[in-house]
């Protein structure tokens, strides 16, 4: 009797914030979905017709080239931002606290301005005679500037140095939480330091990596700017088309139903998370 | 093996971190089959000298020897001790079955052995038919014996105890201590076992090694501790006693007299203390007796100034004429009846109160 109540009132409690999502995520998500099945109009408008034209589209090669590309991209991403990230974050959980401040500073420190501003360092960096190929042509290793602004790889880096925080974060979070008497136990029970990684410290890692990996894919699927700066008319990701069919092309809901598979995506990567045992406390940080 | 020579020695192991020092060079031989304690307060250094010997600590200075050979270098996997930990350090992601068989398994021995093995292991501990349940589906004494059996499982040739025991109610705990009793009869293996508690250490040990501020301050068997404190925090760490402050005022081999507050106390002299020297001489409370009226020879008048019973043990307090005051309990069905403010003369076995130094002690 007494739980029921106290579910019932944390009920209560919780329900100013679910009217909020109702409203202005549910609502809108609706409406997008709803957009996406009438017909064109004008500039951006919609006609009454209700119609699968928008969808049907979507099977051009051009859109599924477009889709394979971003989420192979998103998940190079994920990939080499973990690789990157974990020993990062196992360092950092196992430095000194004065030595964990300075790393903490490192990576918060570029949030301080502005995620564009940064894209455009990145690009000066890269261009054909901006400092990296400068620096490389005067050690004699190059002869000629090599091309790195305006390609896939140029993006993917972008895309890593603007994610790897967020894979930084919940791991190192994870590993100030984990218990690390247990990898003692492991190697007292006859485990080399290797194997003692591998059978302890990585699978009690697990979910902090899994919450890594979907903090990272996901926003980086729907990625626009980056691509636009350092990719240029040769990387355009999902995105990108969105941003195109509705500012340029003015096709609401074209533009809708390419923001509907977005959505299917994010729910099916969390779904599979979901699947595979993680929760939303690991993505917490 | 020959019963004399000792399974493991260490020899002037130090280790500082920082500042502090945690081990000021302890010197220790633990007898093959031996139940050996280490006792002391919390930050004594008991447990890093369990480290030490585990392989997750390196000496500063000083040897670990195994079996005759010394074991310095050696990385914890490849030492053939093993530890129970004070969290017991379970792995969450795997089973009971697999916790346990995760040594042998890590070894690479055969799967049919690992089975057999994990079995007795798991049947010696008494947990059977919970092999598939994880860590967290386990309760308190369950998880205990998990860890127990996870380590016995490998045969180490010490089995090392840090206070495996502290998360688990007193019942509970007290079961236990039967348990691990019967465990190292069983196998026969040497259990060296880490705990603040001085009742679990008298209950369990062959003998206790008595630890304070990172130096071992007695080594016996746990009447030798109770009996015949050497210093003042034997004396009182172990048990419960009452001091009496005085100076040596003669000593005459195994006898002494301590004169305090005016009174002039007869007692034995078993740590040699000399005459003139500042002394304490520890009265355990239930051998401290009292009564109306005087017994033939040694006593000393007091009054019953407080008085409690406590189930089984009655207590009272006896303040002396100098102002004195000393606690003695006896068994509660004792008849004569001596309420607050009765006259009475109080006494103790001259031969069996500990005379120890009065040396310098921080205050706690």
């Amino acid at each position: 009797m007494k739980n029921n109540r106290r579910v019932k009132s944390q009920a209560l409690l919780a329900l100013p914030m679910q009217l909020w999502a109702a409203v202005f995520v549910g609502i809108a998500l609706l409406y997008i979905v709803g957009l996406s099945l009438l017909g064109r109009g004008d500039a951006l408008t919609v006609t009454g017709e209700v119609t699968g034209e928008s969808y049907a589209r979507l099977f051009d090669p051009k859109y599924v080239k477009v889709l394979w590309l971003s989420v192979r991209l998103a998940g190079l991403t994920t990939l080499i931002s973990l690789l990157l990230g974990y020993p990062f974050a196992y360092f950092m959980a196992k430095a000194s606290p004065k030595a964990r401040l300075w790393l903490m500073l490192l990576i918060i420190a570029p949030f301080w301005t502005n995620a564009l501003i940064r894209i455009y360092g990145w690009k000066i960096l890269l261009y054909a005679n901006g400092p990296i190929n400068q620096f490389l042509q005067m050690l004699g290793l190059i002869k000629k500037p090599l091309k790195l602004l305006y390609t896939e790889g140029a993006v993917l880096l972008g895309m890593v140095y603007a994610m790897i925080p967020f894979v930084i974060l919940p791991i190192y979070t994870g590993m100030e939480r984990m218990d690390w008497t247990k990898v003692e136990a492991a190697r007292d029970l006859g485990a080399s330091p290797a194997k003692a990684f591998f059978t302890v410290t990585l699978p009690m890692a697990l979910p902090s990596l899994l919450a890594a990996c979907v903090l990272t894919f996901l926003p980086s699927v729907g990625l626009i700017f980056l691509s636009d700066i350092l990719g240029g008319a040769n990387t355009v990701l999902w995105g990108n088309l969105v941003h195109d069919e509705l500012l340029k092309s003015r096709d609401l809901p074209f533009a809708a139903a390419l923001s509907t598979v977005l959505l299917l995506l994010t729910a099916l990567v969390i779904f599979l998370y979901r699947k595979a045992g993680g929760s939303n406390e690991d993505m917490v940080f | 093996m020959d019963d004399k020579t000792p399974i493991l020695t260490l020899r002037g192991i130090q280790k500082r971190f920082g500042n502090v020092e945690a081990l000021g060079g302890i010197d220790l031989e633990v007898m093959p089959g031996e139940f050996l304690t280490l006792l002391g307060p919390s930050g004594c250094g008991k447990t890093t000298a369990l480290r030490v010997i585990a392989g997750l600590e390196n000496p500063d200075e000083g040897q670990v020897i195994l079996d005759g050979q010394v074991i310095n270098d050696l990385p914890p996997e490849k030492r053939p001790v093993n530890t129970v930990f004070q969290n017991l350090a379970l792995f969450p992601h795997m089973n009971v079955e697999k916790n346990v068989g995760y040594g042998l398994r890590i070894r690479g021995a055969e799967k049919k052995e690992i089975a057999t093995r994990v079995k007795e292991a798991l049947a010696l501990v008494k947990l059977e038919g919970v092999e598939k349940r994880m860590p967290d589906q386990l309760s308190g004494g369950q998880k205990q014996r998990v860890a127990l059996a996870r380590s016995l499982v490998l045969r180490p040739r010490v089995l090392l105890l840090d206070e495996p025991l502290s998360a688990l109610d007193m019942h509970l705990r007290r079961h236990m201590h039967k348990e691990l009793k019967r465990m190292q009869r069983e196998l026969g293996i040497t259990f060296l076992y880490i705990t603040h508690d001085q009742e679990e250490a008298l209950n369990l040990s062959d003998r206790i090694a008595l630890m304070e501020s990172g130096r071992f301050v007695q080594l016996g068997t746990p009447k030798e501790l109770y009996d015949a404190p050497q210093s003042r925090f034997a004396a009182t760490f172990i048990g419960q006693s009452n001091l009496i402050r005085g100076v040596v005022e003669s000593a005459d081999g195994e006898r002494a007299v301590l004169a305090a507050n005016g009174m002039k106390l007869p007692c034995a002299n078993k740590n040699g203390l000399k005459e003139g020297s500042e002394a304490a001489l520890c009265v355990r409370v239930e051998r401290l007796y009292y009564a109306l009226e005087a017994p033939d020879g040694f006593s000393v008048p007091g009054m019953v100034v407080e008085h409690e019973y406590a189930g089984g043990v009655q207590r009272a307090v006896i303040e002396l004429a100098g102002g004195q005051r000393l606690t003695a309990q006896r068994q509660a069905e004792n008849k004569q009846d001596c309420p607050v403010g009765s006259p009475v003369h109080a006494w103790w076995d001259t031969a069996s109160a500990a005379l120890v130094p009065w040396e310098a002690q921080d205050e706690k």
